[in-house]
């Protein structure tokens, strides 16, 4: 009882931290779950297109302008050049096109327009950049031989009407599954930080030296006294996991009530006992307080950034994919991955328990170190 | 006096290993892990070649424009496909696998294309099958247009493969006329890094306040001490404010030689105006050190975990958390980063990065020089008011 006691006492003095976890894990994923739910089929993706067009009264910009919003997404900054600036570094718009003032005279001429784009640089902005050129090439290739303006609008809107036909063929609702990946990948850094905070703060403070020894010499049962600081903090990992689990319910939708949505659920529960074992292990090692807080802020914020949590493995280069291999962290967001993709799962189980074995086998030899180093200290004392 | 009393803080802040942590091994940590996270960003972000399954039955191989039209869009340092001819069994294979990104093929002379999922890639690889197919329809109708202007002005005999060819070639070569302005410095990722230098400069809050406690009768023992000693505060309290800055410029110095010379952050042309901004910075820090440790009545851990978590809340609105939330606080709220002073370090580094004009960065500065000012004055005023009668 004293152990819980001790935990209620932690968890109670460090309620805004646990807080501050949890509302950082709602803000970042919230941020990134901007996907539609109920995506089944092939939506193309329209880039933020500013359009700044200096000759309103001509038919041919008009229709330029019209093509423009059929394609992308055109977006009006309100504002000062600043904010124009702004929002094509942030990537809110990905390309401005400046349409000149002699676009419709040019076009009549059988001249080619020059039209000004700054572009992000980005993909999007290269995307931005292909349909602006397909619509001004078809147009001053056919401005070339059609004088009459309405009849070469006609031709450039029937050639870029064309078509081909787009077969979408996963089965499987994308929107809401990547929602799910994203929650559950950034839930990582928040339940591994809630565990492993509160968890060697409560074991630090039942490891000092003076607590440590008077606990060895007191009649109580070391063998007890061991099970109640695990059950002890099994039950807190356990509630912290089980918090994280409702709140994907709310945050991720009813596709957590699904096969796949098990899945997840279960990958995060074996992911919240390696954290409970490196918290062990850590606080086995770590003697100040004052410690805590920075090791596990370098540790959690580590495994993030490295494992693919903040930043999408696609984009992490791959010697440091190759580094994050002996993190527990790289695994459970490998098989979030596979959860959300794969069509069948069937075909990947073997890929699923592999990575949920490795993780085991991670908490394993936090525990196996973390007794080995206890078993040290104590004979020491 | 002056001396004796800098030393002692230097002695002090170095031997508080709590502090070293959080001032100069933290940002250098995060800058390492920055680096490692983000090294790769600015290179994903360019638009890849996009590996695609082509069906190489005999509708692809009578299908010429589809046909030389992939085949030159896969050829050259910018090519836009990687493409793998195969059967269809094996295309829809590699599809399932996300080996590749789409799969073509021809089916009763049109395009039929197959995508496992929603993405840029796919987008632009359906949008280039398009274009294919728009260019195809233009060149029917242009040719199919001089076909009858021909026969109508008497033209009979006529060389119809070359009128097609010609017009091909006149519509795939045709200018667009577009004059790109876009600026290079569009690396957001650097504003994760100006953020990180921002938390560097206000942490010397964390050496001034811990100094300060120190000095204070309600705090420690020594400041009891100092409190009934002849000793005016301003002699004890200023040595202590030199010895914080000269030890936060050591560890700013030690943060921008790692960025330099590890990380290759870019600092452009403007590096003494970066060394301004930083000095402004850490004095803001230092200020609002001080203001902490006079002003809020708590314990020493207490301060300190309260001034570590506003700094990190100020980093979180500098967008050092995610990049795009300086944009949002900045569009939505921009009150919060107008009194933010990480936000001002980071927004006046990002203004010498990607502004030519000094008018945003001065802004920043002075911003950051009042604030500072403002801040101290309160803090003084509130410690000449601090005496006690018995402690």
């Amino acid at each position: 009882m004293t152990v819980f006691n001790t935990f209620l006492k932690v968890i109670k003095k460090n309620i805004v931290t646990i807080i501050i976890y949890t509302v950082i894990v709602i803000v970042f994923a919230a941020a990134n779950m901007q996907t539609d739910n109920s995506v089944t089929g092939f939506i193309s993706e329209k880039p933020a297109v500013m359009v700044v067009n200096n000759d309103i009264e001509s038919a041919s910009s008009k229709n330029f302008e019209k093509y423009l919003d059929e394609n992308t997404n055109i977006v009006k900054i309100e504002g000062t050049e600043d904010d124009i600036a702004d929002a094509l570094f942030y990537r809110d718009i990905t390309c401005i096109v400046t349409i000149p003032k002699n676009f419709g005279e040019c076009v009549k001429k059988g001249i080619a327009p020059e039209v000004e784009i700054k572009t992000s640089g980005n993909e999007y902005a290269a995307f931005s950049e292909m349909i602006i050129s397909q619509y001004l090439r078809i147009q001053n290739a056919c401005a070339k031989r059609i004088t009459d303006e309405n009849t070469l609008i006609e031709s450039i809107n029937k050639s870029l009407d064309k078509k081909a036909e787009v077969e979408f063929i996963t089965k499987l609702n994308t929107g809401a599954l990547g929602k799910a990946k994203t929650y559950f990948n950034f839930a990582a850094y928040s339940m591994m930080s809630c565990i492993l905070f509160i968890v060697c703060l409560v074991l630090s403070s039942f490891n000092e030296i003076s607590v440590r020894k008077r606990t060895i010499v007191s009649s109580m049962d070391y063998k007890k006294y061991s099970f109640d600081l695990f059950l002890s903090g099994f039950s807190y990992s356990f509630v912290v996991w089980l918090f994280f689990m409702l709140l994907s319910i709310v945050m991720v939708g009813e596709s957590m009530f699904s096969l796949r949505g098990l899945i997840f659920i279960m990958n995060a529960f074996v992911f919240t006992l390696s954290s409970l074992a490196l918290a062990y292990m850590l606080s086995c090692f770590l003697l100040k307080k004052n410690a805590i807080t920075g090791i596990v802020n370098v540790l959690t914020l580590g495994f993030s950034f490295l494992c693919g949590v903040f930043v999408p493995e696609e984009y992490l280069p791959s010697w440091v994919l190759g580094i994050a291999h002996i993190m527990p962290t790289y695994w459970y967001v490998q098989n979030n991955g596979i959860i959300s993709t794969n069509e069948h799962l069937s075909g990947c189980i073997n890929e699923l328990l592999i990575n949920i074995l490795v993780v085991i086998g991670f908490t394993i030899v936090f525990a196996v170190t973390g007794v080995i180093v206890s078993i040290n200290k104590r004979k020491i004392a | 006096m002056f001396f004796h009393n800098f030393r002692y803080s230097l002695k002090l802040l170095l031997k508080n290993k709590q502090l070293v942590f959080w001032t100069l091994a933290f940002p250098i940590i995060m800058a390492v892990l920055f680096n490692m996270a983000f090294s790769n960003i600015d290179n994903t972000e360019k638009l890849d070649p996009i590996d695609i399954a082509v069906v190489e039955d005999d509708g692809f191989k009578n299908s010429l424009i589809y046909k030389n039209s992939l085949e030159s869009l896969s050829k050259g340092d910018d090519r836009l496909f990687n493409i793998t001819y195969t059967d269809e069994k094996k295309a829809k294979e590699l599809l399932t696998e996300h080996k590749v990104t789409g799969c073509f093929k021809i089916v009763k002379n049109e395009p039929v294309l197959t995508v496992n999922s929603n993405g840029i890639n796919e987008t632009v690889f359906c949008y280039v099958i398009d274009e294919i197919k728009s260019t195809g329809d233009l060149v029917t109708t242009l040719g199919t247009e001089e076909i009858k202007r021909n026969i109508a002005s008497g033209k009979i005999n006529m060389d119809y493969e070359a009128i097609f060819t010609d017009l091909t070639e006149d519509v795939l070569e045709s200018d667009a006329n577009i004059k790109d302005v876009s600026v290079s410095n569009m690396s957001y990722i650097m504003i994760e890094y100006y953020s990180l230098i921002a938390m560097a400069c206000m942490y010397s809050g964390l050496l001034s306040m811990t100094l300060i406690n120190y000095r204070l009768a309600n705090v420690s023992a020594v400041g009891k001490r100092s409190a009934v000693s002849s000793a005016k505060k301003i002699s004890i309290i200023f040595p202590s404010l030199c010895a914080s800055f000269l030890v936060q410029l050591v560890e700013l110095a030690l943060l921008y030689a790692v960025l330099i010379f590890y990380v290759h952050t870019d600092f452009g042309n403007e590096f003494p105006k970066i060394i301004l901004l930083s000095l402004v910075g850490s004095v803001a820090g230092l200020s609002v050190g001080v203001a902490v440790s006079v002003l809020i009545k708590a314990g020493e851990n207490a301060k300190f975990t309260g001034l570590v978590g506003v700094i990190m809340a100020g980093c979180f609105f500098a967008g050092m958390m995610g990049v795009m939330m300086k944009n949002v606080i900045d569009k939505n709220v921009p009150v919060i980063n107008k009194i933010n002073p990480v936000a001002m370090i980071t927004d006046g580094l990002y203004a010498l990065y990607y502004y030519n004009s000094s008018e945003r960065y001065l802004f920043d500065v002075i911003s950051l020089a009042v604030f500072s000012a403002v801040i101290l004055l309160i803090s003084i005023r509130g410690l000449r008011r601090q005496t006690y009668d018995s402690i």
